[in-house]
């Protein structure tokens, strides 16, 4: 072990969202994200991955430092987010949304859209911004004459690439990249992905990858985090969770990735129907209801974290030495 | 990507060719815009148009009717009024009075309710509850009322009139500023624009206010209408713009007792209010059309 703090930590990270029904209707507390821990090493690729609703985006939100933490902290090469400034936060960490419709504000250029963090931050001149500007456009494939360009266009590829050079403007350290190709053509997700790899070698960038495209994820990470109603069931290494899942939930996810090939039929992936619902979770280990190794413990107890040769998992299967 | 090859000047030159030519297909905004500038035209013109100096009293020419009436001339061709003075001179200063009330009043109310309404949109919650309180404070207020009781106060002028008018009729643009900003308020560049580093302030002003405007626009027509309508009636009864200052409400309170026998003295002007009024009212409501993605046109 080295002294050095990883570059992010959450430690027991935990987002309530408080629901009122009607006027006169009860409070309702949606535990979208609960108690989850992990490191961010410099230079790694973390994919979240799980089924909508499973607290993938809350998490991503809390990361992009836009929503609070109910409790729980986020660190920064071991200093909490709480210490910083906004400034510092954001020079160090940027995002790349998923719809590059709605990230990208239709009344203004293509040219102020990616240069907006440089007027905020940096103390440039705007000839110098200019320059600048047109420099990361070209790094992501812009061509310089869609500068003074709006949105509307330009494809949707193209916007991705305008938010992607946006998020590199300043130099940030961290990328959080939510759904980034899945609002794309087919055709035009390959060249997104190509894009990232190259912009993580050349800027030496840490990504956090949101997608429930389990071959993006192969493709891309190196660390694997499989998400459940709020919960982290198992990290691990990518090429480890991809060739030996443990937790059930993991190999159902894995199951249902369907092989390109006509001929056969949608993946059956032996699971319960019940509806996972975050207002109120089942007792015991929230997956319990679709599980097809359930135990009487499952319906009573929440599993404990339980780490395995670098892989950590919420299972009772693997609880307690078995 | 090649397919974009046309310069950024010839996409621009082709945006404006699309906005004209969707303007020039709606014959609303074709004829309420022609309609306004007419106006607009006569009341900044009204010192060299008018054939007359609009407060020069003539006892001896008093109630002369109109030049297709018999007794009618050409040297007053629209009449004169009780004291003398020369209809149609007033008629055109007049327009100066209403087009100065509109545009300033629409300003003023502009200005304070799309500010009221972004805050209540972006921040919601309790600032946004206790705006929209104030909203329906407003809404329950009778304009006219509290226009009597000010001009009680201070007394009646044209400034007055406008700073009440401004402070009267703001609240659509605080709705429609409202309800525009919620739909942006968590759209994806917002979050980026805040992770960028930039402030609330800095949000509304370059990332919302650019966004709410198409809509403002045109409620900000829709106001500059019933202003004028207001003041027409402040006027008429007498608590709005004062005489002699040409106002079309006042010439209509003063040609109202000469109704059954010399009905034009309250029919001049009235038209004239007509017009204005229905010209941008088309303007606006064409504008809506035009500005509204699945809107006609």
């Amino acid at each position: 072990m080295t002294i050095t703090p990883p570059l992010m930590e959450l430690r027991n990270v935990s987002r309530d969202f408080l629901i009122k029904a009607g006027l006169f209707g009860q409070k309702k507390i949606l535990r979208a994200v609960r108690s989850v821990s992990i490191d961010i090493e410099k230079g790694d690729v973390l994919a979240l991955v799980g089924e909508s609703g499973c607290g993938k985006t809350t998490l991503a939100r809390m990361l992009m430092n836009v929503l609070e933490p109910t409790s729980g902290d986020i660190l920064y090469q071991g200093k909490p987010n709480k210490d910083r400034s906004a400034a510092d936060r954001s020079r160090k960490l940027q995002a790349v949304f998923q719809d590059p419709y709605s990230s990208l504000n239709p009344r203004k250029t293509i040219g102020s859209i990616v240069s907006l963090p440089l007027w905020i931050h940096g103390d440039l001149a705007s000839a110098a911004i200019r320059s600048e500007t047109l420099k990361i456009m070209d790094k992501v494939g812009l061509p310089a004459r869609v500068y003074d360009n709006y949105p509307n266009q330009l494809s949707g590829g193209q916007r991705q690439r305008v938010a992607i050079a946006r998020a590199l403007i300043l130099k940030p350290e961290i990328i959080i990249c939510d759904e980034p190709t899945s609002a794309l053509d087919v055709s035009v997700q390959s060249q997104i992905l190509n894009l990232l790899i190259d912009m993580k070698h050349e800027f030496n960038l840490t990504y956090v990858l949101i997608s429930h495209n389990l071959g993006v994820v192969e493709h891309l990470a190196n660390k694997v985090a499989v998400m459940y109603l709020g919960r982290i069931v198992e990290m691990a290494a990518c090429e480890e969770l991809f060739s030996s899942p443990r937790h059930p939930y993991t190999k159902a996810l894995l199951a249902s990735i369907m092989a390109p090939d006509p001929d056969l039929d949608i993946p059956d992936v032996d699971l319960g129907v019940a509806f996972p619902n975050a207002m109120n979770p089942p007792v015991g280990c929230a997956f319990h209801p679709r599980c097809n190794q359930k135990m009487p413990i499952c319906t009573i107890e929440q599993p404990s974290k339980v780490l395995q040769q670098e892989r950590t998992l919420e299972c009772h299967l693997f609880g307690n030495g078995r | 990507m090649t397919d974009q090859a046309a310069g950024s000047a010839s996409i621009a030159s082709w945006r404006i060719f699309i906005a004209r030519s969707k303007v020039m297909r709606h014959y609303g905004v074709l004829s309420g815009g022609l309609m306004v500038a007419i106006v607009l035209a006569v009341a900044l013109l009204a010192p060299v148009l008018a054939p007359h100096d609009p407060y020069q009293q003539a006892l001896l020419n008093r109630l002369k009717p109109p030049f297709w009436m018999t007794g009618g001339s050409w040297s007053f061709p629209l009449g004169t009024d009780h004291m003398g003075r020369d209809y149609l001179s007033r008629l055109m200063y007049g327009a100066q009075i209403s087009i100065l009330i509109g545009v300033s009043t629409a300003l003023i109310s502009g200005a304070l309710g799309t500010s009221l309404g972004l805050a209540a949109g972006y921040f919601g919650g309790r600032v946004d509850a206790i705006i929209m309180f104030i909203v329906t404070v407003k809404l329950s207020i009778p304009t006219i009322l509290v226009a009597l009781a000010v001009v009680q106060l201070v007394g009646g002028s044209l400034q007055i009139v406008i700073l009440v008018l401004g402070l009267l009729l703001w609240h659509q643009f605080a709705v429609v500023a409202r309800s525009v900003t919620m739909q942006i308020r968590d759209m994806d560049y917002i979050t980026s624009a805040r992770m960028a580093g930039c402030s609330s302030l800095r949000i509304l002003m370059t990332e919302i206010l650019p966004n709410v405007l198409n809509q403002i626009i045109v409620v900000l027509t829709l106001t500059m209408a019933s202003a004028i309508v207001i003041e027409a009636s402040l006027s008429f009864l007498g608590v709005g713009v004062q005489p002699p200052l040409p106002s079309w409400g006042i010439m209509i309170a003063e040609g109202k007792e000469h109704i059954f026998f010399r009905p034009w003295l309250v029919m001049i002007p009235g038209f004239a209010l007509l017009f204005l009024v229905l010209a941008i009212n088309l303007l606006g409501d064409g504008l809506r059309d035009i500005t509204s993605p699945q809107g006609r046109g």
